[in-house]
């Protein structure tokens, strides 16, 4: 999966490979955004845990909360981004059947990763507004 | 005609309600996210909105007791002109509502197509105005 992924935007490579030597892996700039994206992802772990606990904060008029598993699912896949040093999305948010989206925009892209209800994964990359990719993770 | 049967007017002001606690719009950027025009399974001809002749904008934020909701304000015009219709359906569970209608071309069938996708995203572009939140009061 992660070939797949590495081929994403959302999960880009870490900044220090733009300038692709060892010795710049541990400049302290690269180090303070990966530091930064780490505890960013820790937050949006943090918040899918509360909502594994207390499905009611996610559960409104026209939206159905996600389920322990599809929960699950996204808490994994988050730690697993987290653990690769990917840049963080922006917000993490139900979507109106019981999957999740982490979604991340960027110089005018806007990127999900969508946990439907029913276990799958897609990944979806608007450009300008128009849908530029699709793709079952 | 009984009122809310009448055919949607071009100039007409339509309402789409988004609850606050899914993050669907953020204040903060003034951005809305695609699920606020997302089809539900249980959508079957169209997801809902309001109209303006019949409902304010706080009658059309009401929802869940203790809930608040934010509303889109979007035209008719733009809907069909962006490849949508938009149909009244007064007809709800439980009555008679003039304000509901319906876009039908997103629906419970189409829910994951990419077309639907895409109309979200025009959605989201054609959007005047996002305004509230509003809550709805604690039964």
């Amino acid at each position: 999966m992660l070939d797949i992924i590495n081929q994403r935007s959302l999960i880009s490579p870490p900044m220090e490979t733009a300038v692709d030597t060892g010795a710049d892996r541990d400049l302290p700039a690269t180090s303070d955004t990966r530091s930064r994206w780490r505890t960013d992802w820790q937050n949006l772990i943090d918040q899918l845990t509360k909502w594994l606990q207390n499905p009611e904060l996610v559960e409104d008029e026209g939206v159905d909360p996600p389920s322990t598993t599809i929960l699950r699912l996204a808490i994994d896949y988050a730690e697993r981004f987290r653990d690769e040093g990917f840049p963080p999305p922006g917000k993490i948010m139900p979507d109106p059947d019981g999957g999740i989206i982490f979604e991340r925009r960027h110089n005018g892209t806007r990127e999900e990763f969508h946990f439907w209800d029913d276990g799958s994964i897609e990944y979806v990359l608007f450009s300008g507004g128009r849908l530029v990719e699709r793709c079952e993770v | 005609m009984e009122a809310g049967y009448e055919p949607i007017a071009d100039d007409e002001i339509i309402y789409r309600r988004v609850p606050e606690s899914t993050g669907w719009y953020d204040p903060a950027s003034q951005t809305l996210s695609l699920p606020a025009f997302a089809p539900r399974k249980d959508d079957i001809s169209g997801i809902s909105v309001s109209r303006a002749k019949y409902k304010t904008i706080e009658q059309a934020a009401q929802g869940r007791p203790g809930k608040s909701y934010y509303v889109a304000v979007l035209k008719a015009a733009d809907i069909r002109q962006a490849g949508m219709a938009i149909e009244p359906r007064p007809e709800i569970p439980g009555g008679i509502d003039p304000s509901h209608a319906e876009i039908t071309d997103l629906n419970a069938a189409n829910r994951k197509e990419d077309m639907t996708l895409e109309r979200q995203q025009r959605l989201v572009e054609l959007c005047l105005e996002v305004k509230g939140p509003y809550h709805t009061a604690a039964e």
